[in-house]
């Protein structure tokens, strides 16, 4: 996923007090100046629940309990039982490590064909109430 | 980022003390806010940046750590300090056996190799023992005699290095972290074409040094292993290049072979084939190499001590440096005591003396091969005129009756269960509380810990005797046999006619296997010695056999022809058991004296607690006299197993 396509809904005004902000981790230049840019509110729970889902246990130093375990799923066999139990994962995650994000639903598609699994994210942000965000991680193991 | 005037605490090293301060710090600005949600990239960059800290404090605490004796937690950094104290670590010491070798055979002169080998085994486990100098002897007519040769445990190692000084990391290392470096001899060969070789010495005192001393220097690597090195040309002879460095040591199991005894002969000895082997002494002396623990303790007073032995922790250090099988050691002046050959250790000050007692991690006592053999190597840093004497630990037995009251009705256990509950509180109490120099016995103590060791022995009564043995030689001989603590005699004449205090095992005078005699004493501080008619009636042989000081706790023999003993404890014995109760529950050992309760004789006996079970009556144990009430039943039993 590109640091472009995932933008969603930017609310970078002075009225907002509550906006979220966020180091975007592709570093990306902003358009004017030289710094690295920022990402707000549902751009930055985006790449926040992107963060969670991708992180495997024992990589963030003293909390091994922090992590999807999305990894290790990867590596049994491709069922629609293991599919439920990615989107189980993925949910504990989110609920325990993500307060911003009201989680509506998970799916986890498996595509036998190409040795994959889709997985959807339907939540809403807490400072955006209205908005229904629809978000696609595909997993796929690399090696 | 928006400026900060809050101060970044500094003090917190836990990791996550680091990315809360972090956290703190980071309020202060509104560019990124998310910080506090852990899948957020700013939490990706305080993880990286906390961890860091954490990485840097972590070893900067494990630097200041390795940095002082005191807190090094690695060999290598220990050994290092201890080196610049001018201590030497011990290496593994290798067992040390004496054996008499004869060889039949009617040449006149015949010489035992360096690393001729002898075989014994151990607990089914076969171990080589051999010889470290080349050993010449003459023939005595049909056989020619190696008498008293030590034969160290292990492999004998010989390792060559030919010196280049052109390579700065060239090292001489012993090829094993097992190796003896007491066993080591250095030799150095002139080259390759040159087969002059001279023999080094181990360097110990740097002022005696000069540019052409052959000596080494002996230290421990980080990697464990013994290295030698030598001077530079001005401390002492250096190295040339071809020069070829020869070392000869032993690599030892430790302790696996301690207690050797019998040893197979090599199947010939300088062409000899008719060999026999006799042993001398057991293998002793196997030890570990110098713990952490040890150094972290030795290395300081050694330096204290400036190589002098001056004060009696001089001595102590000494000891264990110059004898590595100490597991304890005791040292007192003259002024303090002494030692006779025949009335053994006195409060009797003999001035210019220092004595030492040793106990040994394995074995009994010290042969007198090596009392004599740590006297002289002591020599070279005591004060002059004063003169070490080794002497023997005394062991002093405490034989304890144990009776108890408990309530049955707190308890699935039997009367047997408790009663083996208690006799293992009691091991225990010996094992870690006694058995060593200056470990007082103190009876509260134990009695505390009985009544604690199950919840229904509600009190007991724990009666002390003190027993200590004696070898009688088959000669008139007087003997003094010191207990160091009073004796109880609370009146003149106490408990005159059921023998008083003392009690002993059976002995036979004079050669006569007739009748058997025991000792017992008359409470007025005569020694007497009776014997048993079959109504057990006592007929005295001799009122005055002796004295017996109740003060100071010593008793002593007239001149006795003691020609044969009895069994003790229903085994074979070569020594006789006087017994008497002392005057205090508690007892204190002075000097060489070490305490120990003798397990075999001490009983444990329960009864039920009437007051507790049933609510009527309650059975009191006998408590006797109120001044000592645990001497009531002063038992002078005349066999040798009762008590």
């Amino acid at each position: 996923m590109s640091a472009y396509t995932d933008a969603q809904a930017q609310n970078d005004i002075s009225r907002n007090v509550k906006q979220y902000s966020d180091l975007d981790l592709f570093f990306t230049k902003k358009i004017v100046g030289s710094d690295v840019n920022k990402i707000t509110d549902i751009q930055a729970v985006k790449r926040s629940i992107r963060n969670l889902v991708l992180l495997n246990h024992y990589e963030k130093p003293f909390h091994p309990e922090i992590a999807g375990g999305v990894r290790a799923m990867l590596f049994e066999p491709m069922t629609p039982v293991v599919a439920q139990i990615i989107a189980r994962k993925v949910e504990d995650v989110i609920e325990n490590y993500e307060p911003r994000a009201r989680l509506v639903g998970i799916t986890a598609t498996p595509n036998i064909d190409r040795n994959e699994y889709e997985l959807t994210i339907h939540f809403y942000v807490v400072n955006a109430p209205t908005e229904l965000v629809e978000f696609d991680i595909l997993l796929e193991r690399l090696r | 980022m928006a400026t900060n005037k809050r101060k970044l605490r500094v003090t917190e090293l836990d990791f996550d003390n680091i990315k809360d301060n972090l956290k703190t710090f980071l309020k202060a600005q509104q560019e990124f806010k998310d910080y506090d949600f852990e899948g957020s990239g700013m939490s990706v960059l305080l993880d990286t940046l906390a961890y860091n800290t954490h990485y840097l404090g972590f070893n900067a605490n494990m630097l200041a750590n390795e940095m002082f004796l005191d807190s090094a937690a690695l060999r290598s950094s220990v050994v290092s300090h201890a080196k610049t104290l001018g201590y030497e670590v011990s290496s593994p010491r290798a067992p040390i056996a004496t054996v008499n070798v004869s060889l039949f055979t009617t040449a006149s002169t015949k010489t035992m190799p360096a690393g001729t080998a002898f075989t014994t085994s151990v607990d089914g486990t076969s171990f080589q023992f051999v010889t470290v100098s080349d050993i010449t002897s003459n023939s005595t007519g049909s056989s020619i005699p190696f008498d008293s040769i030590n034969i160290y445990e292990g492999s004998y190692v010989t390792t060559r290095y030919t010196a280049d000084t052109s390579d700065v990391d060239q090292r001489f290392l012993l090829s094993d972290a097992r190796s003896d470096t007491t066993t080591l001899k250095v030799k150095v060969q002139n080259s390759a074409s040159d087969s002059t070789t001279t023999t080094y010495t181990k360097a110990t005192d740097i002022t005696q040094l000069s540019a052409s001393s052959t000596v080494y220097f002996l230290q421990e690597t980080d990697s464990g292993l013994f290295e030698i090195y030598f001077g530079d040309g001005t401390v002492s002879r250096a190295l040339s290049d071809g020069n070829i460095v020869i070392l000869q040591y032993v690599v030892t199991n430790k302790t696996a072979s301690n207690g050797a005894t019998v040893f197979g002969s090599p199947s010939s000895i300088d062409g000899v084939t008719g060999v026999t082997t006799t042993t001398v002494t057991s293998a002793i002396g196997g030890s570990e190499s110098e713990s952490i623990q040890s150094i972290k303790l030795n290395a300081p007073l050694d330096y204290a001590a400036q190589g002098r032995c001056v004060t009696v922790d001089d001595y102590k250090t000494f000891t264990k440096k110059l004898f590595a099988n100490t597991q304890a050691v005791s040292v007192w002046g003259g002024e303090d005591g002494s030692y006779d050959t025949s009335t053994g250790v006195s409060s009797n000050p003999e001035y210019g003396k220092v004595f030492i007692s040793i106990k040994p991690t394995t074995g009994a006592n010290l042969t007198t091969v090596q009392k004599s053999n740590l006297v002289s190597a002591f020599s070279p840093f005591k004060v002059a005129s004063i003169t070490p004497v080794v002497v023997d630990a005394e062991t002093t037995y405490l034989i304890l009756n144990t009776t108890f009251n408990y309530d049955s009705s707190a308890t699935t256990s039997t009367k047997d269960d408790l009663a083996s509950l208690i006799a293992t509180t009691i091991s225990n109490y010996n094992t870690s509380d006694l058995q060593e120099f200056n470990s007082s016995f103190r009876h509260s103590k134990l009695t505390g810990l009985i009544d604690d060791s199950d919840t229904a022995i509600l009190n007991n009564t724990t009666t002390v005797t003190m027993g200590k043995y004696f070898t009688p030689v088959l000669a008139s001989t007087s003997y003094t046999i010191n207990y160091n603590n009073a004796f109880y005699n609370p009146y003149m004449g106490y408990n005159t006619s059921a023998g008083g205090i003392v009690s002993s095992t059976g002995f036979y005078l004079d050669n006569s296997t007739e009748t058997e005699y025991f000792f017992d004493d008359d409470g007025s501080g005569n020694l007497r010695i009776y014997s048993l008619s079959t109504d057990a009636v006592r007929t005295y042989l001799n009122s005055a056999a002796g004295t017996v000081n109740y003060a100071t706790g010593v008793i002593s023999t007239t001149s006795l022809l003691i020609s044969a003993v009895s069994d003790i404890d229903g085994a074979s014995s070569s020594q006789i058991r006087i017994t008497v109760i002392p005057n205090s529950n508690d007892v204190v050992p002075v000097r060489n004296q070490i305490l120990e309760i003798d397990t075999i004789n001490t009983t444990t006996g329960g009864t039920v607690d009437a007051q507790a079970t049933t609510g009527v009556g309650y059975t009191v144990t006998a408590t006797g006299t109120t001044s000592t009430t645990t001497v009531s039943t002063p038992s002078s039993t005349p066999t040798s197993s009762a008590y």
